[in-house]
């Protein structure tokens, strides 16, 4: 099978259920004569998309820099942590369930709170969609950095390796694929978390994101652009998570994932 | 290939490692060893033999210092961990890094006593030889056969030259005909280099065919209940399979077995 077949065949099934279900939709609503600010046809929504494009493309910018800051946030300081709790069992049951307690409160419960004590909400934005996506890299970093295989440290304390020897040459990459995977969790994360925040801030003004594209049109009753802002945040949401599993297939493809050419 | 001089008994001042009077017992209250008193001599080929859980592999680690005995004492006579010529370890799965090359994963010893990048490469090289495995520096043990792994696993425990080489049951998860080949090539290695090699087993018929000296252990607690020295002379091959001196070892030890088992 040639590379434009395997692919075709990867990507057509998906792509004709998506067409097929934006085709239903679209006839629904003129079939039933249902009015544009109730529910907006796939074609409106493209029309709005259209029109209101650069504003929409500045806020969509926008949502994708606080995201990705929040991301790198996390993964700095979520990895860090991570690194910390792998090195005694004791630091790990002390710290772990702190962590617990900021994944289990609702983000939209702090957000409120973070806006009132930082003044920069571009900065409070960060802070929101970083502490959702934090949890998955430290909890993933941490599993991963303790499932380095027992034999392999056992070999490396028989060679008499330096605590820094055996992290840095088995412990880090057996943890790895776990922090990898933590990584697709909190890019989706710190992407509804940047949305949640900004809803919760309801700023205006010249910086805005997508977030506060949609509770505009929903005031102004423009329903088919609250519609193409929505789609922008699920083009977002997709072309982050691709980026992501394509890193992720990058550092792994090697070692971790299957078809790998065998002995004779 | 000529074999090296294995001393007798007797005229050893020093063994490579001494138990003496060792008890493992573990927090869950099960206790793997008792009353093990076991020498490993400088050269010989000595084999641990017995059932399923009988301590063998505690034993072994104790051996290596990777655990400590809650009775008894281990004297270890080799030079400190941090270098060359120290001990060798296979386990019984290949454990190697699978985001690591053949090269990587056999110079990581080296790599850890901060060998030069040069040493490191050329004694490698060497090792990925010897193993049979020239041409596959570069591959990832996903890549490999188990046979292949288990290759790469001996030359790791090699290539920092050890005077102790233990192996934990390290075929046991190969099949017959490579598990063959890689008790000759094993062989071959052992007596071109003149290492001391202790190792785990539970086939009576692969202690026989390689060892000088096989220790049998009894049932947990495990301890050592008869010796048997063996008696033949390298290189042993397919002929030795078939001779009257290994068949009746293999009685021999069989009988051991059983009564230890007893």
């Amino acid at each position: 099978m040639s590379r434009l077949q395997r692919w075709l065949s990867a990507l057509g099934p998906p792509f004709a259920v998506i067409l097929l279900s934006l085709a239903v939709w679209e006839g629904l609503v003129r079939w039933r004569h249902i009015p544009e600010y109730i529910l907006p046809g796939p074609l409106r929504i493209a029309a709005a998309l259209g029109e209101s494009w650069p504003t929409l493309l500045s806020s969509l910018l926008f949502t994708l820099a606080v995201t990705g800051e929040a991301l790198l946030a996390a993964v700095v300081l979520g990895g860090g942590l991570a690194v910390l709790l792998a090195q005694s069992r004791w630091i790990e049951r002390s710290f772990f369930p702190l962590a617990v307690i900021l994944q289990v409160t609702p983000i939209v419960a702090i957000a409120p709170l973070l806006l009132i004590w930082i003044h920069n909400v571009r900065l409070a934005l960060v802070v929101c969609a970083g502490i959702v996506a934090f949890f998955p890299m430290v909890a993933n970093t941490t599993l991963g950095l303790n499932s380095a295989d027992h034999n392999l440290l056992d070999l490396l304390r028989l060679y008499g390796a330096s605590r820094w020897q055996v992290f840095r040459r088995v412990r880090l990459p057996s943890a790895l694929p776990y922090f990898l995977g933590g990584l697709r969790i909190s890019g989706g994360l710190a992407l509804i978390g940047a949305v949640v925040a900004e809803l919760v801030a309801g700023s205006g003004g010249t910086e805005t994101g997508l977030a506060y594209r949609i509770l505009e049109s929903g005031y102004n009753l423009q329903i088919p652009r609250m519609f193409a802002a929505l789609v922008l945040l699920s083009a977002a949401g997709v072309l982050l998570w691709a980026a992501l599993s394509g890193l992720s297939w990058l550092l792994l493809h090697r070692w971790h994932e299957s078809a790998l050419r065998r002995e004779g | 290939m000529p074999r090296p001089p294995v001393p007798d008994a007797e005229s050893i001042a020093e063994p490579v490692v001494r138990l003496c009077q060792v008890e493992q017992r573990f927090a869950r209250g099960v206790t793997a060893l008792a009353g093990l008193d076991l020498d490993v001599r400088p050269g010989e080929w000595l084999s641990l033999l017995g059932p399923s859980g009988c301590g063998k592999s505690t034993a072994l680690r104790l051996i290596a210092g990777l655990s400590q005995p809650t009775a008894g004492t281990v004297e270890r006579h080799l030079p400190d961990t941090n270098a060359l010529g120290g001990i060798g370890f296979v386990f019984q799965e290949p454990t190697l890094m699978p985001w690591a090359t053949v090269e990587d994963n056999v110079g990581l010893p080296l790599q850890i006593f901060g060998v030069s990048r040069t040493e490191i490469r050329a004694r490698v090289g060497d090792l990925i030889e010897r193993v049979g495995l020239a041409g596959f520096e570069r591959a990832r043990p996903r890549e490999l056969s188990g046979g292949m792994k288990m290759r790469v696993s001996i030359a790791r425990a090699l290539v920092a030259a050890p005077r102790l080489l233990l192996l934990d049951e390290p075929f046991a998860a190969l099949d017959e005909i490579t598990r063959a080949r890689l008790n000759d090539d094993l062989l071959a290695l052992w007596q071109a280099q003149g290492f001391t090699v202790v190792f785990v087993t539970h086939s009576v018929w692969e202690s026989v065919y390689l060892s000088t000296r096989i220790a049998v252990f009894s049932a947990r607690p495990g301890r050592v209940v008869a010796e048997v020295a063996i008696d033949a002379q390298a290189p042993r091959g397919a002929d030795f399979r078939e001779s009257a001196i290994y068949l009746s070892t293999c009685r021999q030890v069989s009988e051991k077995l059983a009564e230890a088992m007893r």
